[in-house]
């Protein structure tokens, strides 16, 4: 027969709870020690392991130092995890909008920004990590410093909430155009192709970046509606094509004093990218612009 | 517009008395309205009457130019084509003209921007983030996304320490976790050439 008896109650976990409950109140005593002008701590540390220190072998001696940094360690540590929870928990107050609204809060900052915040404490670092902050990136501000990594990572980070993607540097030398200036069709008439002579390439940005970069475009672009890149320099035609034809919502798509070809584009986008309603490409280094505003109705053979 | 009056009553037991389209305006109690669950008199049990008053005086606002603006905007618009546009070759390109009743919506738009601006400007952070509790819990859509945006503004282009000072927030990170997450953003914390160093 089975005994039914509590095994709570056991004299060992008794003595195990007797000895935790001892140890807690010992430590409170150490802890809650009053501090006073006439008693000092540090003296009675200096005259206890001076005592404990001075019987026995020097290997029980070389044990009990050891013992007490180790002991005194892991109260250091005990300490900063507390500290933490404390600044956490008045993280919570200061700042008492849930998570989920301080996503929405988050998605209308801009990346730069974003990532800043992302430092400031963990509550804000979890909301920061949420596909939903990653709707708009636009990365044109920290044009300087963004590379491979940092493009790979905030597309991850996108999952497929990905809408838009600003990409390069807006103001490069060499452009002919400013992101404000999408030139309509009406201001050429009926001839959307037009050959532009540009005073020089724009500098090499796209040494930041390698082929693959816009690899995860394939799995995060297929909600993308807006796509603009600037002044990358050389761009890989194949590596650049692939991902983009997983963009088939993209709706506006905007190349400036990039090194690529337009037939494979215009190509791709009348096979893969039916929604398109403005585009905007300007190959600097073949002095060729091609500009379309309004809705495009391609036929594919 | 409908002259019904409906009491909101907050959850200090202050009682507003508006007119049955501004109520409409927080969704959850338009849905009540709808559902004919409604007396007179609804509750609002999350929201004090200090900040009620704020979502309510948004929705009045809001309410009156949102429907001026959509009015002035449909009456612009309707009609039938000109002669002169049923004559055009279909692949002619028209500049659309800005007509009167564009101008004045979007004036009007300006002037409720303008006035978001001037209703926002004076709440300090807490207020601002109890309207937005407010918001979301009575669906106020445009207001919590005025809110937020102000928020946003907020955060804009400032380093870990001033949003920490802004919000009255505390660094709970441990060194490692710090410098692990500047490490894997340095790219922001870079200002021409130089890295920013965090205050100790």
């Amino acid at each position: 027969m089975l005994s039914t008896e509590n095994p709570n109650s056991s004299p060992l976990s008794d003595s195990l709870e007797f000895n935790e409950r001892h140890l807690d109140s010992i430590i409170s005593s150490l802890v809650t020690f009053p501090d006073s002008p006439s008693l000092s701590i540090s003296s009675s540390f200096d005259r206890v392991l001076d005592h404990l220190l001075s019987s026995g072998d020097v290997s029980v001696q070389d044990q009990l130092v050891d013992r007490t940094l180790e002991r005194f360690s892991l109260l250091l540590q005990s300490t900063k995890r507390c500290s933490q929870k404390r600044a956490t928990l008045h993280n919570s107050i200061s700042w008492f909008l849930p998570s989920e609204l301080t996503v929405k809060v988050f998605s209308m900052v801009d990346t730069k920004s974003l990532m800043q915040a992302s430092a400031c404490c963990t509550m804000f670092n979890n909301c920061a990590m949420d596909p939903l902050c990653y709707f708009h990136i636009d990365l044109t501000k920290a044009f300087k410093h963004v590379d491979d990594r940092v493009l790979r990572t905030l597309l991850n980070r996108s999952g497929k909430q990905l809408r838009s993607l600003k990409l390069g540097r807006v103001d490069a030398p060499g452009c002919l155009f400013r992101s404000s200036c999408l030139p309509p069709l009406i201001l050429y008439g009926n001839n959307a192709r037009r050959a532009l002579k540009l005073g020089r390439d724009p500098p090499g940005l796209g040494s930041l970046f390698t082929r693959s970069c816009f690899d995860p475009l394939k799995l995060t672009g297929n909600l993308l509606t807006s796509l603009h890149i600037y002044s990358l320099g050389f761009m890989n035609m194949n590596s650049f094509l692939d991902p983009l034809s997983a963009c088939s919502n993209l709706t506006d798509l905007k190349i400036v004093g990039v090194n690529v070809l337009l037939e494979p584009i215009l190509e791709l986008l009348a096979r893969n990218c039916c929604l398109i309603e403005h585009l905007f490409l300007d190959n600097c280094s073949q002095g060729k612009t091609f500009t379309w505003w309004g809705f495009l109705y391609f036929t594919v053979a | 517009m409908s002259s019904k009056k409906i009491v909101l009553t907050s959850s200090d037991g202050e009682s507003f008395k508006v007119e049955e389209v501004v109520a409409r305006k927080l969704q959850i109690v338009g849905h009540i309205i709808e559902d004919d669950c409604a007396t007179n008199k609804i509750p609002i049990p999350n929201v004090t009457g200090e900040i009620l008053a704020k979502v309510i005086e948004y929705c009045k606002k809001h309410v009156e130019d949102d429907d001026d603006v959509v009015e002035t905007h449909e009456s612009s618009t309707k009609g039938d084509k000109t002669v002169e546009e049923a004559k055009k070759k279909p692949d002619d390109v028209a500049v659309p003209e800005s007509t009167e009743g564009d101008d004045e919506a979007e004036d009007k738009k300006e002037k409720l921007n303008e006035w978001d601006a001037k209703f926002m400007k004076d709440f300090d952070i807490k207020t601002i983030f109890d309207i937005i509790l407010a918001a979301n819990y009575l669906n106020v859509q445009g207001l919590f996304d005025l809110c937020s945006k102000t928020i946003a503004d907020y955060i804009k282009d400032m380093t870990p320490e001033e949003v920490r000072e802004l919000f009255n927030i505390e660094n709970d990170f441990t060194p490692e976790e710090e410098e692990a997450i500047r490490n894997e953003n340095a790219w922001t914390f870079e200002q021409d050439g130089k890295q920013q160093v965090p205050k100790p």
